[in-house]
């Protein structure tokens, strides 16, 4: 291993969303160069929504992901009412949930079966599986179909929904829509979450066995695994204040990326299900607990790649805990309420987050006394977890030349280790603060 | 049959499929058609076409093409007569088109997918649909009644 060279260069890792190249240089048993270069152009998002009215700001700023929607209108707009102090009703915190569950389960289903799985069956891609698996293939398609229902009964539509405003809801789900979801959750999303556990138990041995422990950061929540709302929680240094989530995240900016890196505690840090998982662990309901236990899972877990395993701990966990919702909800009721509008616009900064799929999710505006933006700050999971991809790369790297695995079998390896983070390359891409030395 | 639009109505023409599907589910529920199909409004995720086919259904993907011919121009037509450029793919976000059709194949269900591709005049961001393609709106509407309606 002392001599070992090694160059590897994968160009356009597939099956992540947005461009990325892994490359690795090692020479003489050194090595020189371990990345994940991000090679998206930043999107400007912060600065586009100068200026525009509080209303307008989760519509656009929702654009920043196709599959994060839902988790950047929500975000955005608990930021918006956090800054001028805008109270919605319990029951739009409860539909708001609902609606988070649905979009966690249609992200972890299309990540577990159609990004992931390929990987731990040899196949380039889930198309193959249609006819090695096709139960599996059709049952990840029913679950992905159901997830997208739920999205558009609650959001009006699953990407971009346009039924959540400031405030509340500007078209509420019928009884029936509630009904319905309830049944569907019950006789199919459920055993079709018991049948994808048998998959992917019998599939553990695939995943590679690499250890390396970091510092593992999410939400964390009174009474509840955090999802919608809670405290930052590290693995490392406890709970802190959502509003001084600069303090967590410490962006800073590397020549071979054009996303931000991030570091707190330690080098790096990792979101996503495992950083939720490894801080909630506690909080799981019976079912997602039991699947934990079968996958092996228990905090702290410290190999990336079971962050997969963890979206399917979750998936089921959020089956459940919509089911606890949509009980309470049925029994008292749907009320029909308008939006909350603010009694007066005034000047305030409003910092929130969310738990995403691929992690934690970070908003921050400050508002003029007209209601308009006048500061944005976005930051995304994958900016988040980028520097603990490369981390992982530099220990990973020496891990596999020590098992003998060949250049193809590493350059899969470093493949499967960039997606089981589930990137979202291009959302990570967002404003470089530029300083020009004078 | 589920009746499927497909495109980003942010998009000018790309999104003729998603405007033909809601002015469908508009009529449908004004009950202003006898046969009463399933509509989806699948907007940027083709992953729900193979889903629906997967369940048994009979699938009618309406979505904008570039065929060479006029804007507006409708052609219904079955994937073994298209040839599907995109190669398969698989993103965060979704299978391309391609890539779903192929795996509708390997399920054995390709053979319940019609598609009508409306041929786009302009599209780009923050388009509207151009005249052209607006203006043969309800020609489009009875190609789909017709093709629902004639589909067992």
């Amino acid at each position: 291993m002392s001599d070992a060279t090694l160059s590897i260069t994968v160009p356009y890792v597939t099956r992540v969303e947005g461009h990325g190249n892994i490359v690795i240089d090692m020479r003489q048993g050194k090595l020189v160069t371990s990345h994940l270069e991000v090679v998206e152009p930043p999107r400007y998002f912060e600065a586009m929504i100068k200026g525009y009215p509080y209303t307008d700001i989760a519509l656009i700023t929702s654009r920043i992901c196709g599959i994060c929607s839902v988790g950047h209108q929500m975000t955005s707009l608990k930021a918006t009412e956090k800054a001028l102090g805008i109270q919605v009703s319990e029951q739009t915190v409860l539909l708001r949930k609902l609606l988070v569950y649905g979009a966690t389960m249609q992200s972890h289903v299309l990540h577990i079966y159609f990004l992931a799985a390929p990987d731990l069956l040899g196949v380039p891609s889930v198309i193959p599986l249609a006819k090695s698996h096709p139960d599996a293939v059709k049952m990840a398609l029913r679950m992905k179909k159901l997830s997208n229902d739920i999205c558009d009964k609650l959001g009006g539509r699953t990407i971009h929904p346009n039924r959540l405003v400031p405030g509340g809801f500007t078209k509420l789900p019928s009884v029936e829509d509630l009904k319905w979801i309830t049944q569907m959750l019950e006789t199919q999303m459920v055993p079709d979450a018991k049948a994808s556990l048998a998959l992917l138990k019998s599939l553990l041995p695939k995943f590679p066995a690499f250890e390396r422990g970091t510092e593992y950061i999410g939400l964390r929540d009174k009474g509840e695994y955090a999802f919608y709302d809670g405290k930052i929680a590290s693995t490392d240094t406890g709970l802190t204040p959502v509003e001084e989530y600069l303090g967590i995240t410490n962006e800073f900016v590397v020549p071979h990326s054009t996303s931000k890196h991030c570091k707190h505690a330690r080098s790096s840090y990792f979101v996503g299900a495992l950083g939720r998982f490894n801080n909630n662990f506690d909080m799981l309901n019976p079912l997602a607990r039991t699947v934990a236990g079968e996958l092996g899972l228990k905090p702290v877990v410290k190999n990336p790649f079971l962050n997969t395993a963890a979206q399917l701990v979750e998936t089921v966990h959020v089956v459940e805990e919509s089911l606890k919702l949509l009980d309470g909800l049925l029994s008292r009721g749907i009320r029909e309420e308008t939006p909350v509008v603010p009694e007066k616009l005034r000047e305030g900064r409003g910092a929130d987050a969310t738990e995403v799929p691929r992690g934690i999710l970070f908003h921050d505006y400050t508002y003029d006394n007209r209601g308009q933006v006048v500061k944005a700050n976005c930051i995304i999971p994958t900016t988040q977890n980028t520097q603990c991809i490369d981390d992982d790369m530099r220990e990973l790297v020496p891990w596999m030349i020590g098992k003998g695995m060949s250049k193809d079998q590493m350059t899969l390896t470093l493949e499967m280790l960039v997606r089981a983070y589930d990137p979202c390359i291009s959302c990570s891409v967002h404003f470089l603060d530029v300083e020009f030395r004078e | 049959m589920t009746v499927v639009g497909m495109g980003n109505p942010e998009m000018g023409d790309d999104g003729i499929g998603v405007i033909l599907a809601q002015n469908l589910r508009g009529q449908v529920e004004r009950g202003t058609w006898s046969a009463r199909p399933d509509i989806l409004v699948a907007a940027r995720d083709p992953v729900l076409v193979g889903a629906c086919l997967a369940e048994g259904a009979r699938v009618l993907l309406v979505d904008a093409v570039d065929m060479k011919g006029e804007p507006g121009d409708c052609r219904m037509f079955s994937p073994a007569e298209a040839d599907f450029t995109a190669r398969p793919s698989a993103s965060t976000h979704t299978l391309s088109l391609g890539g779903v059709i192929e795996l509708a194949r390997g399920l054995g269900c390709a053979d319940r997918l019609r598609i009508m591709g409306v041929q786009l005049g302009d599209a780009g961001p923050g388009r509207s649909l151009s005249p052209r393609v607006r203006e043969k709106i309800p020609q489009m509407l009875e190609r789909i009644k017709e093709e629902v309606e004639r589909t067992p």
